[in-house]
């Protein structure tokens, strides 16, 4: 079990040392500071978790717990990228981004602060696994979103970006789901849920290693496509409003 | 445990979104780099004539003149195939439509979200009128569809006539008076 358990900590390390590497050497670093910012502090806790081992003791409990919020609060850099990367050159789908993005945040912090208000005073300090899920929660939300936005509206993205979504997507989803269960099971699932999270990890740096080693830019948009928005959109909603009646009309006698 | 299966579908929607994006950005691009003609926002409506031919009631009549119950279960099942052949004509138009909108609009600058939302909640009424003539065909046939229609619309009439009389028959000294002095 404990080798087992030190393949699968080194099989998430590797291809993260890897990237890194061909990173200083393709100069990746000035392409995706914000990404590369993260991995960076992923490699930091890991190095501060092996300084503070061995595994029982308090010291090492409070570290990892916060370098778990650290790396937490790191990954809204990743979802910047994707976001600044994807939607750059798409002024339109950008507002309508911010407009989605901003809608979301406004409702959890609605949910958030209904949930406390309802709630006892002591749980206004959430316990950590509860504070790291739902800041895991917001970033799934908010991936959620821009995914969908760009499924919706066929936006293409190059391999370095479609890579770096999918691994982290995949991680995200994994430690909601993770953290989730662990939040209701308590100890009893730190175990379980401890693999779910490194078998995530190792998947997502397997995925990064593929996807971002070698530069491969988002794909520039034919700016000279520019249409009129409304003229477009008003004839859309005219035309569907025309086949609904033609299709309630067609039925009567 | 609300909150567990709350926690537990946002993932599952991350992930599936994931797999529709990984999907999607292969083949997206493909024959869509041009913005479309003006001959594409046409409506290509599916003809009326059409549904009014399928529906006729000399057919039916004639068929259950010649007192043959088998072939009035063809009729009516090939009606009813015709009836949902021309509903989902209309539906791959709407869709169409749509599609050419999101092709056209993703380069626009001027893209609003509260247009967008307009344009959501058309496709939506449209698809739930769809689903409504659709399920009711499937389940009862087109013929007895068109006269529960024509039964509904007489009903809404009737309804609006004994609204409007009863609306008329309210004398204005009946409604209280708000003084303005």
């Amino acid at each position: 079990m404990r080798f087992f358990n030190l393949a699968m900590w080194w099989a998430g390390q590797v291809p993260l040392l890897c990237l890194g590497y061909r990173a200083v050497r393709r100069g990746l670093f000035r392409e995706y500071p914000y990404f590369f910012g993260y991995l960076s502090s992923v490699l930091c806790a890991t190095a501060v978790r092996i300084y503070l081992l061995p595994t029982t003791s308090q010291t090492y409990f409070v570290g990892f717990w916060i370098s778990e919020f650290v790396s937490a609060v790191a990954g809204f850099g990743v979802t910047w990228e994707i976001y600044s990367h994807v939607l750059e050159p798409y002024r339109g789908v950008r507002r309508m981004a911010r407009a989605v993005l901003g809608f979301l945040l406004v409702a959890v912090f609605a949910e958030a602060t209904v949930g406390s208000s309802a709630d006892r005073a002591g749980a206004l300090v959430p316990a950590t696994v509860e504070l790291e899920r739902n800041l895991r929660v917001v970033q799934a939300l908010l991936l959620l979103a821009m995914t969908g936005l760009i499924v919706y509206y066929a936006i293409a993205i190059g391999r370095n970006i479609r890579f770096m979504l999918i691994g982290y997507g995949l991680y995200i989803g994994c430690a909601v789901i993770g953290l989730s269960m662990r939040a209701q099971w308590g100890e009893a699932f730190n175990a379980p849920w401890q693999s779910i999270q490194k078998l995530a990890w190792d998947v997502t740096a397997v995925i990064w290693c593929m996807g971002l080693w070698s530069y491969s830019g988002n794909p520039v948009p034919d700016t000279s496509l520019e249409c009129d928005y409304d003229r477009i959109s008003q004839n859309t909603i005219r035309a569907l409003g025309r086949l609904r009646s033609h299709v309630t009309q067609s039925w009567r006698v | 445990m609300t909150n567990l299966v709350f926690f537990l579908a946002i993932p599952a929607a991350l992930l599936l979104m994931l797999v529709l994006a990984g999907l999607r950005s292969t083949g997206e691009g493909a024959g869509s780099t041009a913005l479309p003609g003006d001959a594409e926002y046409l409506v290509r409506l599916p003809e009326r004539g059409l549904l009014d031919r399928c529906l006729a009631p000399e057919d039916v009549e004639f068929v259950a003149f010649l007192n043959s119950p088998p072939l009035l279960r063809l009729l009516l099942h090939e009606r009813r195939r015709l009836a949902l052949a021309w509903l989902h004509q209309t539906r791959r138009e709407a869709a169409r439509l749509y599609r050419l909108h999101i092709r056209s609009v993703r380069h626009a600058a001027g893209l609003r979200p509260a247009a967008e939302a307009r344009l959501i909640s058309a496709v939506g009424l449209f698809t739930i009128i769809y689903v409504l003539i659709v399920g009711t065909v499937w389940l009862y046939g087109p013929f007895r569809t068109r006269a529960f229609l024509h039964s509904l619309k007489v009903l809404a009439g009737v309804l609006l006539n004994l609204g409007g009389r009863i609306a008329d028959s309210i004398s204005p000294n009946w409604i209280p008076q708000v003084s303005t002095q």
